[in-house]
């Protein structure tokens, strides 16, 4: 019956073998391709599938090292890290965004519709607030809020809030230096942020991480005195006040090491709210303000000629009663003079001797003499913004322009180039580089900083000469208002006028300058003033050296520097004497030891690098109380936060600071006695 | 039979190992979202090993019964029809997972389309067998199988579940070849049903879009390319030997349905390429054993019900796999023995006791 059935008999297994061995082929078959494809992913392809597995596995998370300090030459802190509070939101964690929006904004001082459009934005994360107080961050941890977190960020803080602002500068949220130097020595304050690997899932949610320890900024010493940094600052700020002056600069320098004892520049900012100054306040006219120096330059003019021998102080000049004809432009004097000698022409501050005289000289010696004397080329002092200054070569020069420069007109310069140029002659004839960094330092190690390097401008005898003729114009001339109780001085007056949007010189602005040296046989310090657009009064002598003479003296009497001229009146005597410091007390200290001689006029001066205990800890406890052996604690509700760093200062106190604005909370609790260096913690919030 | 048969110990060694394996496999991909989601992590494991527990009972009980008993009218005809009635009722009821896939059965749920690989299986080797001397006789062979066939494949694609209705088909196609089916009943309908399948794919939109993002998944890497790249970098990753187990990362959220469809991507990121070797020998020694069986056997319905239960086991696995590994566009198989799911675990595990049976009364 079966052999009946025509179609598809199943005569016998081979086909069945065939077709099952066939299609089993097909699967194994199948299997080998598999295999392949599998060999070309995970072994071929491994590492690049690898990458881009660890690219959405993991996430590496910088966290920034603690800045390192900032310390004025006797280790004050200038500028330091703080830790405070940053808020942040993982915003799928948040049930309720709008109302978590709502919670927050009244707290933080933000706008409820703008953080729940940011929550909506960024769903993984996103800042709430970053660097909040203290007591925003209580309130906020209070709440409890699902999704909302706190992570530690390190703030930067300015115990001595504007005091060297625009040399110190500031720093932005993510704790990169913005200006000044936190962004020049960015590099080495910032130190190497701790790496967070981090595994998260595909929810970016963290399972385990791993850290690669990073190392703390180095902290930087300046060559900045406290002080005398204060002192500079306020008798500048005193001077623009008085003469409603547009703005203004003040260094003092050291000419034996060309270290900077104070700059100043006005008007000024806090650094600590760096945010809300303007760029005119975050300028550091001590480096980034180009000017014509005027009369202050004269001193390059004689110093050339009589460097190169053209003149000597006793040859007689025709100043031709006060006019001269150069190049069909006609120079004027303040005040008519006859024939007189070079001395006298400085004293006078004749234009027309100066013309004279650097017409002897002849374009291209003088214009060596101005390069030789710094000017034209950055300083190199280390602080970012620093100006060239503005100087043509001869071969751009036209027939007038020798004569403009010999009243330093038609030169742009900068007040560090300026000042560095009569260190130079107070120096001895030896220019050496300016410099605001003293030590670099990290837990003890000491980075070499390189011996500073002089170099011979003029010959000894022509500064003697020249701080001779500059004390001439002190005592007799045009700087009398810089004259200084108990102390000789050398200086120069200087009255540019300021060339207006038209490129004329203006008949209203000026920048009235006075730049001196004190006390005159070894000159413990130069000091610059250049005042913009006084009004109500232009000349140097009249705006800009009483300030010179402010700062000079409390400079002079608080680094002991032993008085050279006799009988001060004893009125001057006791403004002369700081009001008393612990700092002072200390003994130590003054950068500028007053007996150190002027370094030799070697062509090379080497300064030596410091070398002592970082923060000296035991000493800032105990060496500065003079009180007794405890410190009643005062309270410090409601004030400031400089405030307060200066008064637990004056005590001895070890002050840690916790958020900004005003004084909140402390411990111990007032009235408490502690031991001078004891640690006393106090809070702030605005 | 009344003397004892020497059972299959390379084919029975090889499941226990494979449903093992699966188990833990299962517990590594699921841990961390059974934590999250049911707040412990052998949630999914404990159900995984109450399927297991439960198939190898009736895989020893079929294995030690006499499948030949399966070869009869009142056992397979009653199957199917429940098993169509079952595919019938599963469409009536609610949706979860966007299909209608489960029959909720208390705190079990239970997945039809996955029993009907084995019913189908048993009722072609059934039917074919007993019209073995006209397979190629359309009206009578050919026409009743396609029904029931197609009626089956219909409702499974209607829950939708293309993976499981290719499987299904897949298992047709390769039945009927080896009981003689002629090549132009294979190429006729395929030319036919291919513009079909053509439209089937680019006209349902998510189908479209995961074949599209087969061929290019970098054109969407978080959208239609997501499963394939994050399935892939699994892979990959797990490079010659494998990052450990439970140390996959891929599970942890990036990887859709670890448990599931995408287990073998966890078993190659935490066992690697040496891993996977060992896996797909493990489904290749089914292969070997399930075809032996299906040669040997001296009668046509256990030649059938042994190559069908292979093809069965083992197409499955490779589709699977060739998604994993990016061979072929994203379907809806689990991995046998391995993917998290009761009702495929104990079909397989059905399947394979009576594939024992077959293989062992074959050598005996």
């Amino acid at each position: 019956m079966l052999r009946s059935v025509p179609t598809g008999r199943h005569d016998d297994p081979v086909r069945f073998i065939r077709r099952t061995l066939l299609l089993g082929g097909i699967l194994l078959l199948w299997m080998l391709v598999i295999i392949g494809r599998l060999y070309q992913l995970q072994i071929i392809q491994y590492a690049e599938w690898l990458n881009r597995a660890q690219r959405q596995q993991q996430r590496t998370v910088e966290i920034s090292a603690q800045r390192g300090t900032i310390f004025d030459r006797h280790l004050q802190p200038l500028a330091m890290s703080v830790a405070v509070d940053s808020i942040f939101a993982m915003p799928i964690q948040i049930p309720d965004r709008a109302m978590v929006a709502s919670l927050l904004a009244p707290i933080l001082g933000l706008d409820a519709a703008d953080l729940n459009g940011r929550f909506n934005a960024y769903k993984t994360f996103c800042w709430v607030k970053r660097k909040v107080a203290p007591e925003e961050a209580a309130r906020v941890a209070a709440l409890n809020l699902a999704g909302i977190y706190f992570r530690k960020e390190m703030k930067r803080f300015y115990p001595k809030g504007d005091l060297a602002a625009d040399v110190l500068g500031y720093v932005g949220l993510d704790d990169k230096g913005l200006a000044g130097l936190e962004y020049a020595m960015d590099g080495t304050i910032q130190g190497t942020p701790s790496r967070w690997l981090v595994d998260e899932d595909a929810r970016r949610q963290t399972f385990r991480s791993s850290e690669w320890k990073g190392e703390p900024g180095k902290n930087v010493v300046l060559t900045l005195d406290e002080n005398i940094q204060n002192l500079t600052q306020e008798a500048l700020a005193e001077g623009v006040k008085k003469w409603r002056a547009a703005g203004g600069a003040a260094i003092v320098q050291n000419p034996s090491t060309g270290e900077i004892l104070a700059m100043a520049s006005e008007p000024t900012f806090d650094p600590n709210r760096y945010e809300r100054a303007s760029p005119p306040e975050r300028l550091n006219r001590g480096i980034a303000w180009v000017y014509e120096p005027g009369s202050t330059f004269k001193l390059i003019t004689v110093a050339a000629a009589l460097d190169v021998g053209v003149a000597r102080p006793s040859d007689v000049i025709d100043c031709q009663m006060g006019s001269i004809v150069l190049a069909g432009r006609t120079i004027h004097d303040h005040e008519p003079l006859g024939a007189v000698t070079v001395d006298q022409v400085m004293v006078h501050s004749s234009d027309v001797g100066a013309v004279k005289i650097a017409l002897r000289l002849g374009e291209d010696r003088f214009y060596r003499y101005i390069r030789d004397f710094g000017f034209g080329s950055r300083t190199e002092v280390g602080l970012p913004g620093e100006e060239h200054g503005l100087l043509e070569p001869p071969r751009h020069w036209s027939g007038v322009s020798i004569g403009e420069l010999a009243i330093g007109q038609g030169i742009g310069v900068t007040a560090l180039q300026l000042i560095n140029a009569y260190s130079a002659i107070a120096n001895g004839g030896v220019m050496i580089q300016p410099r605001i960094v003293r030590d670099i330092f990290r837990e003890g190690t000491h980075e070499a900083i390189p011996p500073a390097r002089g170099r011979r401008v003029v010959s000894e005898q022509t500064a003697e000469e020249m701080k001779a003729m500059l004390e001439h114009v002190v005592e007799q001339g045009t700087g009398r208002t810089a004259q200084l109780a108990g102390y000789t001085a050398a200086g120069k007056t200087g009255t540019a006028q300021k060339v207006d949007p038209s490129g004329r010189y203006s008949h209203t602005h000026y920048v009235a300058s006075f730049v001196g040296m004190a006390p005159v046989d070894h000159p413990a310090i130069t000091v610059l003033v250049s005042v913009d657009t006084p009004v109500g009064a232009y000349y140097g002598q009249e705006v800009a050296a009483p300030v010179f003479k402010t700062i000079a003296e409390k400079t002079l009497a608080y680094l002991n520097v032993p008085q050279d001229k006799s009988a001060p009146s004893p009125l001057i005597a006791s403004s002369l004497t700081p009001a008393p410091s612990c700092r002072l007390r200390r003994g130590k200290a003054a950068g500028v030891p007053p007996s150190s001689p002027t370094p030799s006029v070697a062509e090379q001066v080497r300064v030596e690098a410091v070398s002592y205990a970082p923060q000296e800890p035991a000493a800032r406890g105990t060496v500065m109380l003079n009180t007794g052996p405890l410190v009643v604690v005062p309270d410090f509700t409601g004030r400031a936060e400089r405030q307060t760093v200066n008064e637990c200062e004056r005590l001895g106190l070890d002050l840690n600071v916790a958020g900004s604005g005003l004084a909140v909370e402390q411990r111990p609790p007032a009235g408490t006695r502690l031991p001078a260096g004891s640690r006393i913690w106090v809070r702030f919030s605005r | 039979m009344a003397r004892k048969l020497q059972p299959d110990n390379i084919l029975f060694g090889t499941v226990i190992l494979l449903v093992l394996f699966g188990t833990l496999m299962v517990f590594s991909a699921s841990a961390v979202m059974a934590t999250e989601r049911y707040g412990h992590s052998y949630y999914f494991v404990i159900r995984q090993g109450i399927a297991a527990i439960l198939g190898l009972g009736a895989m020893v009980w079929l294995m030690n019964g006499d499948y030949r008993r399966l070869a009869s009218s009142p056992v397979v005809f009653p199957a199917v029809t429940l098993q169509l009635m079952l595919l019938a009722g599963v469409l009536l009821a609610r949706r979860t997972h966007n299909a209608h896939r489960w029959i909720h059965l208390g705190m079990f749920s239970f997945e039809p389309s996955e029993v009907s690989k084995i019913v189908l299986v048993v009722f072609l080797a059934y039917f074919l067998s007993s019209r073995r001397h006209a397979v190629n006789d359309v009206r009578h062979t050919l026409a009743p199988v396609a029904l029931v066939a197609a009626t089956m494949i219909l409702l499974v694609l209607s829950e939708p579940d293309l993976g499981t209705s290719l499987a299904l088909s897949l298992i047709v196609v390769t039945m009927l070849l080896v009981a003689g089916l002629s090549w132009k009943y294979i190429l006729g309908p395929l030319c036919a049903v291919s513009p079909i399948l053509y439209w089937l794919v680019v006209h349902v939109g998510y189908r479209y879009n995961r074949l599209l993002a087969f061929l290019h998944p970098d054109q969407d890497p978080l959208g239609k390319g997501f499963q394939i790249i994050q399935s892939t970098i699994a892979v990959a990753t797990g490079g010659l030997d494998g990052v450990g187990l439970m140390n996959g990362r891929q599970k942890l959220f990036f990887l859709p349905e670890p448990h599931n469809d995408f287990i073998f991507a966890v078993v190659s990121e935490e066992f690697g390429w040496l891993g996977d070797l060992a896996v797909l020998t493990l489904f290749a020694v089914i292969l070997w054993r399930g075809t032996r069986a299906a040669l040997k056997c001296q009668d046509e319905f256990g030649r059938l019900l042994a190559f069908g239960i292979t093809m069965m086991l083992v197409g499955q696995a490779l589709v699977n796999i060739s998604v994993v590994v990016g061979l072929m566009p994203t379907k809806g198989i689990p991995l046998p023995f391995i993917s998290y799911g009761g009702s495929s675990l104990v079909t397989n595990l059905v399947a394979t006791g009576i594939l024992l049976n077959v293989s062992q009364q074959a050598d005996g």
